[in-house]
């Protein structure tokens, strides 16, 4: 069984391999490559990578699921890094098979939106000069509130 | 007692990933409890019990672990 999540860099090679020696037909393969973007905190030099691991995982196994009755032949695998993943290494992985071209497409694009709205991972900009801002969906960095929660007594 | 765990930008805030406290009947009771974590209380802010999906006014039991996560960008 391969999990959805790994700390380990993804070999999409292995993984698009295993894949295609099911003699699957059509097969889409989609990856996130992380990018060395230009942000008002300066350069990005990778991304740090934290979910929820039950949930995620847990998530990942219904949505491959939903493939499996949806469209019928078809398979999908996913893996999503962990941690920290330098720019240049691919963050993720979603393979979709399928006998039929049209529906590995759709199928593809529906994991592909499923995982995005489902599966809890957030991820942080790694910044050249140690510095970190978690991202938000438009890439705005959230600033650190100056209220520190009290914590309760345990 | 309850385990609370936070996640991403809400541990930062909460300076902990996880903490304990006394037992309260919602999620949302729990945030109540304390005024500085009213400002957590958000449709955006999920609530998980037991690694469940949950939400903000669901019951809780004693040992329960919740958990409050921030929107998430994945890719």
């Amino acid at each position: 069984m391969t999990f959805f999540l790994t700390s380990s860099p993804i070999d999409v090679d292995a993984v698009e391999g295993d894949i295609r020696a099911t003699d699957p037909g059509a097969v889409i393969s989609f990856q996130v490559v992380v990018r060395p973007d230009r942000t008002p905190r300066g350069e990005v030099t990778g991304l740090f990578y934290d979910p929820h691991r039950e949930l995620a995982e847990a998530e990942w196994a219904l949505i491959a699921s939903e493939i499996a009755e949806r469209w019928p032949g078809a398979k999908a695998v996913a893996q999503h890094g962990v941690g920290v993943v330098p720019v240049g290494q691919t963050s993720f992985l979603l393979i979709v098979s399928c006998p039929s071209g049209s529906d590995a497409f759709q199928a593809c694009q529906y994991a592909l939106d499923q995982v995005k709205s489902r599966v809890p991972i957030w991820k942080k900009d790694l910044y050249a000069d140690g510095s970190s801002a978690w991202c938000t969906e438009h890439r705005e960095t959230l600033l650190i509130s100056d209220s520190v929660m009290t914590l309760p007594p345990s | 007692m309850l385990t609370l765990r936070f996640f991403a930008q809400l541990a930062d805030r909460a300076q902990t990933s996880e903490c304990a406290c006394p037992w309260a009947p919602t999620a949302r009771r729990v945030l109540e409890a304390k005024s500085l974590w009213l400002g957590l209380i958000s449709p955006g802010v999920k609530v998980a019990v037991n690694n469940r999906w949950s939400d903000w006014d669901s019951p809780l039991t004693d040992g329960d672990i919740v958990d409050f996560m921030p929107p998430w960008s994945l890719l």
